[in-house]
């Protein structure tokens, strides 16, 4: 990291010496404008404005207050009359030049600005703002030689208030010197602890550079002077949408009570909207900005990418005009049109839009990283690396870039091979054990999936399993953090693997499966498919890849359909964006599954086939459920919501979970016959509730008291239809099976098994045997390479069952090979010792 | 699968009556003071366990298997107790001693919780050094037991600890899955139908491992082994410590049998297996192709003596 002599200048003592304007305590009226009341701040600030005062404090007291409250055209009608009786009252010329350049006027808010360049109290502000309009409208090297006067004057003691600090510090920003703009907010929040802009500027610095909860922290002191702050409550809205995303809503909604017109908080919800593909929702969030500023280069940025998504090519170039018109040098432009084609899937697009941000300004480091993270995602691995480290030589603090090269730097632990259709990377402490399944699951997937859709997807394809959840993470969005169990670009989809998570918390091959899925959806419809019918057709098809995979009734998706808390088809995609509760997510997919399972029943599965292929024309959902289900989509709604209530109308929580504690407090007390009865009935209930205490295990063991073996099996093998975790109830169901010699049965029980723990040695050591006395030599020599590769303690068995399955197979070297290896661990081990002789002999 | 089983042995065991005296195994076993419910419930399964093991399966002598718990740990029962095994103890005979309780070693100094004062490994080493033992075998499963590590290690002593040192302080999981190894067949590594201490060892290593993993925890243990005085390794050891690996838990009486014809074979079966033994010692100073040609040949021969020892004892008609 670089350093220049700026830095080593820093004087942090100088600014004690001063005395700072917001620390005064006694103007009651700035108090309230500093505190968030912003209308009593207004009610007596004004008439002290209009009534001369000028000082700067009570000046900027009523600007934020006017600004926060949404108040423009008051401030900036007030402001400009205010500048005409009193030109040479640099505070109000200030706030003139600000509000100026909020609306849009910036011709205006520069001749405001350039009268008041070296006015003693107002000087540092006005030359800050200056240099930001300048840039704005294209003048890239005056706003420069700007912020480096102003860092200048800080070396050469000129800036000597906690405030001119904050204007020092966002200079240094502006010229990507972050390290020094973050030891000089640290600086200007400990000579002014209760300047909340500080800690606001602080946390937009912050944002890309640091972890959430830094960047949390920094807009949560903010607010902890302020609480009231738009701009604080708007950042942590921005946060939690990618964190945590059901607490966004709160804060947004806290921002927009305090200023309904304000311009920053339309154009987010606009984006929200934008990526819930709700155009016309996002076409009136973005008329609101443009109704305040209507020269926002970013409110035109997403009129531009509305356009695009619409294929409304002229709008497209009328609106990239319009924005290049008032800035030339504003790539921003296309970073905003990358991003947005990144939440809705379309990474080419994104990879395109991030090339021409740097077409505009080659030093544009986040988009050189938008364009080296996305070229990966579409399988462009070493043109993706080299763009990452020309984005790190230029930023060395974007979070995304930093984690994706160091994710590449571990790529030379991980595997690569090919199967018939995919490109594989398995980590190499993983790669012996999965990679004869991970092969097998993804050409089954292939297979079945582009046959029943009829699409072969266009590689090359890849696909990557990450054992650190963090690692997948970064991969999948460039920070670790993200929920998800995997992720699909297009041509690459990964996920984590077994070891990424707790044992049995889910379910590798059912997750495969989705993904794969997600290719075909995503590639049959150029990536146009809407998200929530992506996800819906997934889930759909994970339930039909292996018995018990795919989510079914759970808990939670039964509390949100007796609440009423499913959302009608047009609104879907927000359940996934713009949670409002913690499971929507989840419960939004399972709903998305049942949308497809209906259509299915109701029109044929050639319906969904159809909505895909309109989807490709680019269709809305309005015109998709019209011409292919010949309904409109309230109609979809009434009949979906009627038929999914039916579903569950004599299914109560409740009575359903007291008949379980019942069943389970008998057979603690020994009553199995009772217990017996109990649990059956509540199966009965709710056949699809798989999760901790259900009443399939405890069921089956009672089957097991009673030396009723048949039932017990007949017990889980239903468990297993419902559940894609059950680790231990497919172990038991195999042995069970094995018992009853039901060998294809066992088989099936411990395939499964390998769904779920394929590290696992006691699966493989079952399975291996069962297929040996099936005489399926080729699974269990697989199987027996596998527990080697897992290091099992017993080598010994292990080589002398691959041996015996080598030489069932008929290959007497490998039989040879490996008996000879037992042997050599347990010279005594008299199998073997008979299987040596039968190789040689 | 079949497995040769004592019983068939039994049948044609004939006590000797010679001069020669047979090796044989003493085991102490000291459950120190628990502290809790919990405590005490877990500490008096694993010695009722390992007293178990020791006596059902691996042949050891009721007399020969001494246990103090609880209050009985006291330092003058301690002392008592060694003075009893010292008594029974002869030159070839292996002694095993196993600490199951709490332990503290974060200091440096080594102490296992007993009744009244704690004896130091220190301690210990004086009452160990009373005795006369062909082999020690100890086995000190407690929290913080590595701090005891290099105190108690020596020539023909193996030193298993459950932590690598006296900062590990929290509860322990390994000796359960050490325990589970002295049963199962699975740890059995070279199928000779006895569980060397380094084939327990391994097994309740890899399972402690596992355990932790599967918990998705930080692993607060980290067994040890200490082989005949060497330094303390784990399983990256390069080579099996080969006292570890040569002491097995079953008392070690020679097979013999009254039919000369099959004490001709079972002596015949024993030379291949030292031929092989020496072969695998060689291993690395030798051509692969000609390594296993010969280890092949070796394995094939012994393959067939087993095959006409077993002809041999199956009783005819």
């Amino acid at each position: 990291m670089k350093r220049n002599a700026f830095s080593l200048l820093l004087l942090p003592f100088l600014f004690l010496s001063c005395g700072a304007l917001w620390q005064s305590e006694s103007r009651s009226p700035v108090e309230l404008a500093r505190t968030g009341a912003y209308k009593e701040a207004i009610a007596a600030l004004e008439p002290m404005v209009a009534g001369g005062n000028f000082d700067p404090i009570v000046v900027e007291g009523l600007y934020y207050s006017w600004v926060r409250t949404g108040e423009y055209t008051k401030a900036r009608e007030r402001f400009e009359s205010w500048s005409s009786a009193s030109p040479n009252a640099g505070p109000i010329r200030l706030a003139a030049g600000r509000i100026n350049h909020l609306t849009g006027n910036y011709e205006r808010a520069l001749a405001h600005l350039n009268a008041i360049q070296s006015f003693a109290n107002v000087g540092i502000a006005a030359q800050f703002e200056k240099a930001e309009v300048l840039n704005k409208t294209g003048k890239r090297d005056e706003a420069d030689a700007l912020y480096n006067k102003l860092i200048d004057n800080y070396i050469n003691n000129l800036s000597r208030s906690p405030n001119d600090l904050v204007w020092t510090a966002r200079a240094a920003g502006a010229l990507e010197k972050f390290h020094d703009a973050n030891d000089l907010f640290k600086l200007a929040t400990q000579a002014n602890p209760r300047n909340a802009e500080a800690f606001v500027a602080w946390a937009d610095l912050l944002v890309d550079r640091a972890d959430p909860p830094e960047i949390i922290a920094s807009y949560s002191d903010a607010l902890k002077i302020d609480p009231n702050l738009p701009e604080a409550n708007l950042g942590l809205a921005k946060v939690f949408a990618d964190t945590t995303p059901e607490r966004a809503a709160g804060v947004l909604e806290k921002a927009m009570t305090t200023n309904p017109n304000f311009v920053d908080g339309h154009l987010f919800m606009a984006e929200q909207s934008i990526d819930s593909e709700q155009y016309d929702k996002a076409q009136e969030q973005i008329a609101k900005a443009l109704a305040v500023n209507p020269k926002s280069n970013e409110a035109i940025s997403q009129l531009a990418s509305i356009a695009f998504f619409r294929n409304n090519k002229a709008d497209f170039e009328k609106y990239t005009r319009q924005v290049l018109d008032t800035n030339p040098n504003y790539s921003e432009l296309y970073n905003i049109l990358a991003e947005s084609s990144i939440r809705i899937r379309l990474y080419k697009e994104a990879v395109a839009f991030a090339r021409q941000a740097l077409l505009i300004n080659p030093r544009d480091w986040d988009a050189m990283s938008t364009l080296g993270i996305n070229l990966m995602r579409i399988g462009e691995e070493d043109a993706g690396k080299a763009a990452l480290e020309k984005a790190f030589a230029g930023d060395s603090f974007n979070k995304g870039t930093y984690n994706t090269l160091t994710l590449l730097d571990s790529f030379e632990h991980f595997v690569r091979f090919e199967t018939e259709h995919f490109n594989v990377k398995l980590h190499k402490n993983e790669v012996m054990a999965l990679r004869p399944y991970v092969a097998e699951v993804l050409e089954k997937a292939y297979s079945t999936l582009s046959q029943k859709y009829g699409f072969k997807p266009e590689g090359p394809l890849h696909f990557e399993m990450y054992p650190d959840h963090d690692d997948f993470g970064v991969r999948t969005l460039g920070l670790p953090g993200i929920g998800a169990l995997g992720v699909s670009f297009g041509k690459l989809f990964v996920m984590d693997s077994p070891r990424a998570r707790k044992p049995d918390s889910f379910n590798w091959g059912s997750t495969l499966w989705h993904e794969f899925m997600h290719i075909i959806s995503l590639q049959m419809t150029d990536h146009k498919v809407p998200r929530w019918f992506s996800e819906g057709l997934s889930v759909f098809e994970e339930r039909k890849g292996f018995p018990g995979w795919g989510d079914d009734l759970k808990l939670d998706y039964l509390a949100a359909i007796k609440s009423k808390k499913l959302l009608p088809v047009a609104d879907l995609n927000d359940g996934f964006i713009r949670p409002k509760y913690e499971t929507q997510v989840l419960v939004s997919y399972y709903q998305a599954s049942l949308i497809c399972d209906y259509i299915e029943q109701k029109f044929g599965f050639p319906a969904l086939k159809k909505m895909l292929l309109l989807y490709k024309e680019g269709k809305s959902t309005a015109d998709v459920f019209k011409e292919a289900l010949g309904i409109t989509t309230a109609q979809f709604d009434t009949e979906f919501f009627k038929w999914v209530d039916e579903k569950v109308k004599d299914l109560e929580v409740k009575p359903f979970m007291q008949v379980v504690a019942e069943g389970q407090e008998l057979l603690a007390k020994g009553d199995t016959d009772k217990a017996i009865e109990i649990l059956a009935k509540s199966i009965q209930m709710y056949p699809e509730y798989t999760d901790e205490h259900n009443a399939y295990e405890p069921l089956a063991d009672a089957y097991l008291k009673k030396g009723n073996k048949k039932a017990a099996i007949d017990t889980l093998k239903k468990f297993l239809t419902y559940s894609e975790t059950g680790f231990k109830a497919s172990l038991k169901l195999s042995e069970l099976l094995v018992e009853a010699g039901d060998a294809a049965g066992a088989r099936q029980a411990l395939e499964g098994i390998m769904y779920i723990r394929p590290m696992d040695l006691e699966g493989h050591e079952k399975f291996g045997q069962l297929l040996l006395t099936q005489k399926q030599f080729g699974p269990a020599i697989r199987e027996f390479e596998a527990l080697l590769a897992l290091n099992t303690p017993d080598k010994a068995s292990a080589f002398y069952r691959l041996a015996e399955a080598y030489f069932g197979q008929g290959n007497r070297e490998a039989a040879r090979t490996n008996v000879r290896k037992a042997l050599e661990i347990a010279p005594s081990y008299e199998p073997a010792q008979d299987l040596l002789i039968k190789i040689v002999r | 699968m079949k497995f040769r089983t004592f019983a068939v042995f039994a049948l044609l065991l004939i006590p000797i009556l010679s001069t020669a005296a047979l090796a044989d195994s003493t085991a102490l076993i000291l459950s120190g003071v628990p502290g809790s419910e919990e405590h005490e419930q877990k500490f008096e399964k694993w010695t009722n366990a390992t007293s178990k093991a020791l006596l059902e399966k691996f042949g050891f002598s009721k007399d020969r298997v001494v246990v103090l718990s609880g209050a009985r740990t006291a330092q003058a029962e301690v002392q008592k107790a060694f003075a009893a095994v010292k008594n029974q103890l002869k030159a070839g005979d292996t002694f095993f001693l196993f600490f199951i309780g709490h332990g503290s070693g974060d200091s440096g100094t080594y102490k296992f919780n007993i009744s009244g004062p704690d004896y130091t490994a220190d301690e210990y080493n004086k009452l160990l050094s009373t005795l006369t033992a062909g082999r020690i075998v100890i086995v000190a499963a407690t929290p913080a037991s590595g701090a005891s590590l290099e105190k108690f290690a020596g020539k023909n002593r193996v030193v298993v600890t459950a932590t690598r040192s006296g900062q590990e302080g929290n509860d322990i999981v390994f000796y359960e899955y050490f325990l589970e190894a002295l049963t199962s067949p699975s740890a059995d590594e070279d199928k000779d139908q006895k569980i060397s201490v380094w084939e327990a060892f391994k097994y309740g290593v890899s399972a402690t491992e596992r355990f932790y993993k599967e918990e998705g925890r930080l692993a607060t243990e980290h067994p040890m082994i200490s082989d005949n005085g060497a330094e303390k390794t784990d399983l990256k050891a390069k080579e099996p410590p080969m006292l570890a690996r040569s002491t097995s838990f079953v008392v070690d009486r020679p097979i013999v049998s009254s039919d000369p014809k099959l004490q001709a074979l079972l002596n015949q079966r024993r030379e291949l297996e030292q031929k092989i033994d020496a072969l695998r010692l060689n291993k690395e100073s030798m051509p692969v192709a000609e390594y296993d040609k010969q280890l092949e040949d070796l394995l094939v021969q012994l393959a067939l003596k087993s095959q006409e020892i077993r002809q041999q004892e199956t009783p005819k008609k």
